[in-house]
């Protein structure tokens, strides 16, 4: 375990910032259709998509995609493959910082400009994400041991909550016997894909996985997804939660805190979101830009400064383009779809390669 | 003992022992006779040395003579396995080689008279020894405490006109190599004209132009020094400075007192917690009233906020002028009362106290919720067990202040996240300056 926490923190990171990425709202909309069996077949679905990937870079030593695609791939499939791969996570960690910049803006400072938000957000990140893999992780690892107690306490705290309506929840779990579509499918398996941040950061943090922890990540997963899917249905009625722009916040409004000098639960929710989408764009955009960086022969870091120089600039535009949440929830749902092909094309290029590659070497 | 095994005997001892710079290899002649003598200087009494063994070598002018003399002193003994000669030596005896034989005499320095008790960083049960101002008395007081061949001093010479002694102390087989020459070569390469304190050779080794936080640890107490040579750790001790470096140092070490591993576990630990706990509160207390008085009154119980409103009532001007003056007058109280002479250092705490805390409120300039806070960012901060930490974190939260001056909460956050990504890019001799969960060699 010791190793393999790093694994943990990067899954664990895209399982909590799903509220962020507009998951619920997808499966919320099909909640009675498909949404439930999308929810149940997607953990499937991405926990072989994790087990082969793991698998398979367990069999390199010292396993970075780049090398990999080098050692296998002619250059003009590999320099647009990792351009579109670093693409999709830029726009993963884009999406978290401007969706988030809209959450805040409304419940938290709405004086403040969401431009001036967004770029204090996007200076950090740049700030950070430049830095070598392990400092960043490091960081990481300290703000994540601080957060994820207190959501997972939060959310304890909505299920055991007297205003939850479990009626409600039932009746949608009766429209499980529905085929899954593309769509619920795309955003539930992204709670899983944060396994994908391993192309880079698995060279400095290996991990070496047994049975026993891809049954804790599946049951994790499993129970993240329908605790964010069922929360909202529980709190707001099964018929009305397509109502709330962000029907999470609102959940999270609706929840007291007794004993506490904080009595809305909406506070500290917001502030634990804000570090935890910050962190997931860090470790995205820290993806990203090490994926072009590993384009050129040496890597610098002034040049991985421009490169996500160029992503804030991105996502600047991202945030003038997507006027509200309705286009930010279109755009999203179709990413989202979009990320889970990418995933695919992603970890068949790897089961191609590393097979290759051992077969050269 | 035969020919062969003394010589053997002294290659061992030489190999084992002279790589150190404060062993002393001396070979005496005069006429038929010579010795040899080997002994560690910082853990001998030059006098005992001087009177005992090198001056009768010259009177006596007899092999058996001068034997039967040194082995008349208590303690004094025939040596032959080099364990327990090493052993012996490592305890501040003296090996005199005659011919075959070897002499094991006493010549222990004790500098119990000489040493103070430590009153920087001070431990309520522990060993309370301080190092002074002498390198061969610190040398010595490391020695004394780490009784192992695998332990290394080398001399530097730094200053062109101070010529500052600094030794530098490692444990041969637990040190990491790299570490060893990155750091010797820093040495090495400096160029300054006096040095006179560690902090400042400090500074000289570090390369980095901005510094906050420190990256090696300033301690006056030899167990800490002795607890971290033994978790592979590279020491320097610098004369006539009163304080001994530890390279390299991470952001844990310094919220780590010597107390902690003398307690009980669970005791070490809470108070580790609470050191923690402390830091957290100092740091965020300032921008916390400002964010709630200014930003989101909304975000506390209604009461909390009631209350909060009506001590202030009286306040004429926005919080953050509140917080900002008051964090002043703290940091000008604690600056005046570590400055001043010892016999006025009282009368202006005592001044100071009294109209910061009861006046000031009763003037209406700031509210009675804003006293107690400065005082739990004060007392909060002194919680830091080593100083360099404390001083590096009082600084900290004035740029947390102006975030949340400026955005509220939302600054209050980055500006966190921020603290925690700038110690977390750190690197202090390739060892990363944040990481948790990392396993320490127990001593």
């Amino acid at each position: 375990m010791r190793e393999n926490r790093y694994f943990f923190y990067l899954v664990i990171l895209n399982m909590l910032t799903n509220v962020v990425m507009f998951v619920p709202h997808v499966l919320l909309e099909n909640r009675f259709g498909s949404g439930m069996m999308s929810a149940v077949v997607a953990v499937p679905v991405s926990m072989a998509l994790l087990i082969v990937f793991t698998k398979q870079i367990q069999k390199v030593e010292g396993f970075t995609l780049s090398k990999m695609l080098q050692a296998t791939f002619p250059t003009w499939i590999r320099v647009p493959f990792l351009v579109l791969l670093s693409a999709v996570w830029m726009t993963a960690g884009a999406m978290s910082v401007v969706v988030y910049t809209e959450m805040t803006r409304r419940f938290l400072s709405p004086e403040t400009s969401s431009l001036m938000i967004l770029t204090i957000l996007l200076l950090l990140v740049i700030g950070v994400s430049y830095l070598e893999s392990d400092l960043v992780m490091y960081g990481v690892e300290v703000l994540f041991i601080f957060v994820v107690p207190v959501i997972v306490f939060l959310l304890g705290k909505a299920l055991f909550s007297k205003s939850m309506n479990w009626l409600e929840v039932s009746d949608i779990a009766t429209h499980l016997w529905s085929l899954p579509d593309l769509k619920s499918v795309g955003a539930a398996t992204f709670l899983f894909s944060g396994f994908v941040n391993m192309a880079i950061f698995g060279r400095h943090f290996p991990s070496r996985l047994k049975p026993l922890h891809y049954w804790m990540l599946g049951v994790m997963g499993l129970s993240v997804i329908l605790t964010s899917f069922l929360i909202p249905i529980g709190f707001l009625g099964s018929f009305s939660v397509e109502r709330y722009a962000f029907p999470w916040m609102s959940t999270a409004d609706s929840m007291r805190m007794e004993f506490f000098f904080i009595e809305r639960v909406v506070g500290p929710f917001l502030l634990l979101y804000l570090i935890l989408s910050t962190l997931c764009t860090i470790v995205t955009w820290h993806v990203g830009c090490q994926l072009i960086d590993s384009l050129f022969s040496t890597p610098r870091k002034m040049r991985r400064v421009i490169i996500l120089a160029v992503f804030s600039l991105s996502a600047v535009g991202m945030q003038k383009f997507l006027l509200n949440e309705h286009l930010m929830y279109r755009f999203t749902s179709n990413w989202l779809v979009i990320r889970l092909a990418a995933e695919f094309l992603l970890i068949a290029s790897v089961v191609y390669g590393v097979r290759r590659w051992k077969k050269s070497s | 003992m035969r020919k062969s095994d003394s010589e053997q005997l002294k290659r061992i001892l030489s190999e084992e022992l002279a790589q150190s710079d404060d062993v002393e290899d001396r070979e005496m002649k005069s006429g038929e006779l010579t010795a040899r003598l080997l002994y560690i200087k910082t853990l001998c009494d030059p006098q005992k040395v001087q009177r005992f063994v090198i001056v009768p070598f010259w009177d006596l002018q007899n092999r058996e003579q001068y034997e039967n003399f040194l082995l008349s002193f208590p303690g004094s003994q025939r040596g032959d396995r080099v364990d327990a000669i090493t052993e012996k030596l490592l305890q501040g005896f003296l090996a005199v080689f005659l011919g075959d034989e070897l002499i094991l005499f006493e010549a222990t320095l004790n500098n119990n008279s000489n040493t103070k008790e430590a009153n920087v960083e001070t431990a309520v049960q522990g060993p309370q020894d301080a190092y002074t101002e002498k390198i061969e008395t610190n040398l010595n007081l490391v020695r004394a405490r780490y009784q192992t061949p695998t332990l290394r001093v080398e001399m530097f010479v730094i200053g062109t006109i101070s010529k500052t002694k600094i030794a530098l102390l490692y444990d041969q087989d637990l040190v990491n190599p790299k570490q060893l020459e990155d750091l010797r070569k820093r040495l090495q390469n400096i160029r300054i004209e006096v040095l006179q304190a560690a902090g400042q050779l400090e500074k000289l080794i570090e390369h980095r132009t901005i510094r906050l936080f420190p990256t090696m640890m300033i301690t006056e107490r030899p167990d800490r020094t002795v607890h971290n040579l033994a978790n592979g750790k590279l020491v320097l001790l610098t004369d006539k400075a009163l304080y001994a470096l530890i390279v390299p140092t991470i952001f844990s070490d310094f919220f780590s007192a010597m107390d902690d591993m003398y307690m009980q576990n669970m005791v070490g630990r809470f108070l580790q917690t609470l050191r923690y706990i402390g830091l957290v509160l100092t740091l965020i207390m300032p921008s916390l009233y400002i964010i709630i008085t200014s930003f989101n009154p909304e975000f506390v119980r209604v009461q909390l906020t009631f209350s909060i409103a009506s001590s202030r009532a009286a306040v004429p001007y926005p919080s953050y002028l509140e917080v900002i003056f008051m964090l002043l007058m703290m940091e000008f109280l604690t600056e005046a009362s570590i400055r001043l002479p010892r016999a006025i250092g009282p009368t202006a705490t005592t001044v100071g106290g009294l109209i910061l805390g009861q006046a000031a409120t009763q003037a209406g300039l700031v509210s009675d919720i804003m006293i107690i806070i400065i005082s739990v960012v004060a007392i909060s901060n002194f919680v830091i067990p080593v100083n360099a930490m404390s001083f590096a974190i009082r600084v900290c939260k004035y740029p947390l202040v102006l975030l949340s001056t400026l955005f509220g909460f939302f600054g209050l956050i980055v500006g966190l996240m921020g603290l925690v990504f700038y110690l977390s890019s750190h690197r202090t001799f390739e060892v990363p300056y944040v990481k948790m969960f990392r396993k320490e060699r127990k001593p």
